[in-house]
């Protein structure tokens, strides 16, 4: 694999967990999440075009949803803690 | 846009470091920023984001499709993973906190010989004013 997808990748990676992070600090509606989140992919899907690789998009959707099943994780055990 | 030409030339160990390391420290203080933002979030707080990770002047800096840029994002995910992995570490080397800290901000009580200084007494100590009076450097004046 070559260094520039590679690096693309990780650009993707950082750009998908700053999404998350910040989505996770919305305090008003879960719409205002989404909205959010399919603006930030607009902007992702246009850099990837830009930059002419694909990459980025694949690095960014494979960090929101770790970070997505990691959160849901982690708040199950937080909800178990509570509740035992 | 990048210039093909230039995207295709084979960069030196030392350009690939440089490019590398940059982007180490821009994601390391983009970790930074996002944690020590305050206020409601803004789409404009993503857009500035966006704007350093890999806005126009990135792409102007080091051309797509190059080895720059990908030493570059390489460098960006160092700094950015970097900073969580290290403040993980910290934390679960804390007495005081735990992964919990993560979810919904839990920590334990202070200790009764220990206190978190407010922003103005930090700001006190690393930046004084200009017209402190007790400034160890200023001379003397005698009589």
């Amino acid at each position: 694999m070559e260094l520039q997808m590679v690096g693309a990748a990780c650009i993707g990676l950082v750009w998908g967990s700053l999404l998350a992070a910040v989505a996770r600090q919305v305090r008003r509606p879960v719409w205002s999440a989404l909205w959010l989140s399919l603006a930030t992919l607009l902007v992702a899907a246009t850099l990837a075009l830009v930059a002419g690789s694909s990459w980025i998009l694949i690095g960014f959707a494979s960090a929101v949803a770790t970070a997505a099943w990691l959160q849901a994780g982690w708040y199950q055990e937080l909800r178990k803690k509570r509740s035992s | 846009m990048a210039d093909p030409v230039q995207a295709e030339a084979v960069a030196t160990n030392l350009q690939l470091a440089g490019a590398g390391s940059f982007g180490a420290i821009i994601g390391w203080y983009v970790y930074y920023i996002n944690r020590y933002r305050r206020g409601d979030v803004q789409f404009s707080d993503i857009v500035t984001l966006v704007g350093a990770i890999g806005g126009s002047a990135v792409l102007a800096l080091f051309p797509a499709r190059g080895d720059l840029f990908g030493a570059y994002g390489v460098g960006l995910a160092v700094g950015f993973f970097g900073y969580f992995i290290i403040l993980s570490g910290l934390v679960a080397k804390s007495r005081k906190f735990n992964s919990d800290w993560f979810l919904d901000g839990r920590r334990k009580r202070l200790d009764l010989d220990e206190y978190i200084p407010s922003d103005e007494e930090v700001r006190a100590q690393t930046r004084p004013g200009m017209g402190i009076t007790d400034d160890p450097f200023k001379p003397k004046v005698e009589g």
